[in-house]
């Protein structure tokens, strides 16, 4: 009970935030957004920051942390949008029974499914094929619900009755997973409590030696290049579903993937956060100016949103998108520039509240823009110069923050963890 | 050549809550320097500020010759850093982190990183980010130590390592300082490491650097002194007498003999039963103890 009250003392803003979205979205009675998976989400930034550990070490039993845990990932934002949709219908109505139901079945079976699939995310990177697929397939799996949930709302939105099988049984999977989820959460509350470092050093004579062939800086750009290549091979994913998912393709449009490209675009830019203030301290000690490392902070955002870009123009031909305009490009070039000035913002402050607050209003910028760019006009033209000014903008404060902060080369040890580092001990 | 390796001048940082300095260092050529002190006394953000993490907000540094500020590049080619804060699992490998640090100095020791490689028994395939802390701290003094650089500037580099590899951190470090033009710089809590290594001693305390010299000087500076006094006479709270103690008719306390030497005592009615050295240990805790209280150097 006590670790309960402590999760709704400490994120009782995030619920709150929910409730409000929620409801403005229901009262507004057009498209709905489900934001249930954000308790999920912020329990196991907690889990990450060692609440695994400091709870097992006072007498709380595992079985209740994992059950506290998953009351607070699964029933209580569940409840939260249930409560928020009743308000709604009850001081306007807006939005059909019919469609209701099934956003609220949405609301308790997505959450459920997102804890289920954060049980098994990786608590460090596997070795061997096998770990490395079933890594693959649960960060498969974790982007497609994100991006689920929305192509369902948008469905439901544009009221594509009876409900075909597969989104039946889609939702009978996930209500399943649900139930799974209750007994898998213990397991992610032991793996958080292990420590990440579990593998002695290999003896030398077992090391293959395998020098690399480049040094310095072509050492770097290899591995982005790697980086770029999975983030956006996310996005084709993304845009490969959008094409055979029965919604959408059956009207013979592909509205709904507007919105989703955007949010792939966006998500997958955020790990570059991470891996930006990972990385700082150690290529800050060594000689490189100021002025570089912004350039190269500034840089990645900016071919990260290219190489979508690209990936996303060549896309258009292959599944033959007739209508989705070129001009999407431009989109994710501004998100890219977006992502660029988040970041800056964030390497001032790396707090966590500041990461999730910046994904929250990235995903509705997203959302927002994504739209305009339906109207066929010479609108979409006006996200390059805004783009340029922006990554101007992200590159001075950058710099500056990377020159100034002192608290920025002490970031909180769970920005260490999300890319499998660790805090001094 | 004359110049010193590492000089503060008035360095000034402020946090919330923290105010560092006016900091006034100078770590000569050829030093072990070791810089002591407790828990959040600013070790840490000292060096983290040579190294460009933080603007300090007044003051000047330089290291091995070069303007920490303005030169940071020049400077940063002759000085390297070791600290438990520092990442390289982004690398994703020990040979691409090897590699990409490799790149950027031109008198990288390719020797040397081949003997530091086995002897760590470092892996140039295993992932960075399943090393153990320990390992990872030995990837990082790997990746200062093949530079060759003129300064090393070490923050806790011991924590974490076993018995065997902390042995051989002060050996190399001392190899690295017989050539008299480079310099360690050392922050750590092992101050019996420190006390046999360390050929100067600067002790840092609530952000104020309140002693610095010569290791040997120090430990003859305070000394435990046991005296008893005669009944008219009393001592009041003063500078330089810490850590004072009663046992019976003996009273004994850590005495600055810089600032009051035994004549001293004797005149004001002391008597001395005995002086005694005492480990490095006893008189950092008697100094930043007092420093609580009132400034004791």
């Amino acid at each position: 009970m006590l670790m309960f009250a402590n999760f709704l003392q400490r994120w009782w803003w995030l619920l709150l935030l929910q409730f409000v979205v929620t409801l403005a979205f229901w009262l507004a009675g057009g498209w709905v957004i489900h934001l249930e998976m954000l308790p999920a989400i912020t329990l196991s930034f907690d889990l990450m920051r060692g609440l695994s550990r400091s709870a097992l070490s006072l007498p709380v039993a595992r079985k209740t942390l994992a059950r506290v845990i998953w009351t607070c990932s699964v029933v209580v934002p569940g409840v939260i949008s249930l409560a928020a949709m009743g308000l709604s219908l009850l001081l306007s109505n807006k939005i059909a029974w019919s469609v209701a139901i099934w956003h609220g079945c949405i609301a308790i079976v997505f959450p459920g499914l997102i804890t289920f699939i954060l049980t098994g995310l990786p608590g460090r990177p596997s070795d061997g094929v096998l770990g490395k697929v079933r890594d693959a397939i649960f960060g498969a799996l974790w982007g497609l619900s994100i991006s689920g949930s929305s192509f369902l709302s948008i469905f439901l939105q544009q009221g594509q009755f009876p409900l075909s099988n597969l989104i039946k049984g889609v939702i009978g999977l996930a209500a399943g997973l649900t139930m799974v989820s209750y007994f898998t959460v213990e397991k992610m509350v032991l793996q958080r409590v292990s420590r990440i470092h579990v593998k002695p050093a290999m003896p030398p004579s077992t090391s293959p030696a395998v020098v690399e062939s480049s040094r310095g800086w072509p050492v770097w750009w290899k591995i982005e290049l790697r980086w770029h290549a999975l983030l956006g091979s996310m996005v084709v994913f993304g845009m490969a579903l959008g094409s055979v998912l029965p919604f959408g393709a059956a009207q013979g449009n592909h509205g709904g993937i507007y919105p989703q490209i955007g949010m792939f675009s966006f998500m997958t830019l955020m790990p570059i956060f991470a891996l930006g203030i990972g990385s700082l301290r150690s290529l800050r000690m060594m000689p490189i100016s100021t002025s570089t490392l912004a350039t190269l902070f500034v840089l990645r955002p900016f071919m990260q949103s290219l190489f979508i870009s690209i990936v996303l123009l060549v896309s258009l031909y292959i599944w033959n998108m007739e209508d989705i305009p070129p001009s999407l490009v431009f989109l994710v070039i501004a998100l890219g520039s977006m992502a660029a000035l988040a970041q800056a913002i964030i390497l001032r402050n790396p707090k966590p509240w500041l990461a999730i607050a910046c994904l929250a209003f990235g995903a509705s910028f997203v959302m927002t823009f994504s739209l305009l760019l339906r109207q066929p006009s010479g609108f979409s033209w006006l996200f390059l110069p805004a783009a340029a000014v922006i990554y101007l903008l992200a590159w001075l404060l950058t710099r500056r923050w990377i020159r100034r902060s002192s608290k920025l080369y002490r970031p909180q040890s769970w920005f260490l963890r999300m890319i499998g580092g660790a805090a001094r001990s | 050549m004359n110049t010193p390796a590492i000089q503060l001048q008035g360095v000034t940082k402020s946090f919330p809550g923290f105010s560092l300095g006016p900091v006034n260092l100078t770590v000569p050529r050829g030093a072990i320097y070791g810089l002591i002190g407790p828990n959040g006394s600013g070790k840490s953000t000292t060096l983290d500020l040579l190294f460009g993490m933080g603007l300090p907000d007044g003051g000047s540094m330089s290291v091995a010759g070069y303007d920490a500020l303005r030169q940071e590049r020049e400077m940063k080619l002759r000085a390297t850093y070791v600290s438990p804060d520092t990442q390289f699992t982004v690398w994703g490998t020990v040979g691409k982190a090897i590699a990409f640090v490799q790149g950027f100095y031109p008198h990288w020791d390719t020797g040397m990183c081949e003997r530091l490689l086995d002897l760590f028994r470092l892996g140039r395939s295993e992932k960075i980010a399943l090393l153990s802390f320990g390992a990872r701290t030995k990837l990082s003094l790997l990746l200062a130590l093949c530079p060759q650089p003129e300064v090393i500037v070490l923050d806790e580099p011991t924590t974490g390592l076993d018995p065997e590899a902390r042995k051989f951190l002060f050996e190399e470090l001392l190899r690295f300082v017989a050539d008299e033009n480079r310099t360690v710089l050392i922050s750590s809590h092992q101050l019996s490491d420190l006390e046999r290594f360390a050929d100067h001693i600067g002790i840092l305390s609530q952000g104020t650097l309140i002693c610095e010299g010569q290791t040997a000087e120090f430990v003859q500076r305070y000394q435990l002194v046991e005296y008893s006094l005669e009944d008219h006479f009393a001592i009041p709270n003063m500078p330089g007498f810490m850590g004072r103690k009663s046992h019976s008719s003996l009273q004994q306390a850590v005495v600055d003999l810089a600032m009051h030497p035994v004549s001293t005592l004797q005149a004001r009615g002391l008597t001395i039963h005995s002086q005694t050295e005492l480990p490095l240990e006893d008189i950092f805790i008697a100094l930043t103890s007092t420093r609580k209280e009132t400034s004791s150097c």
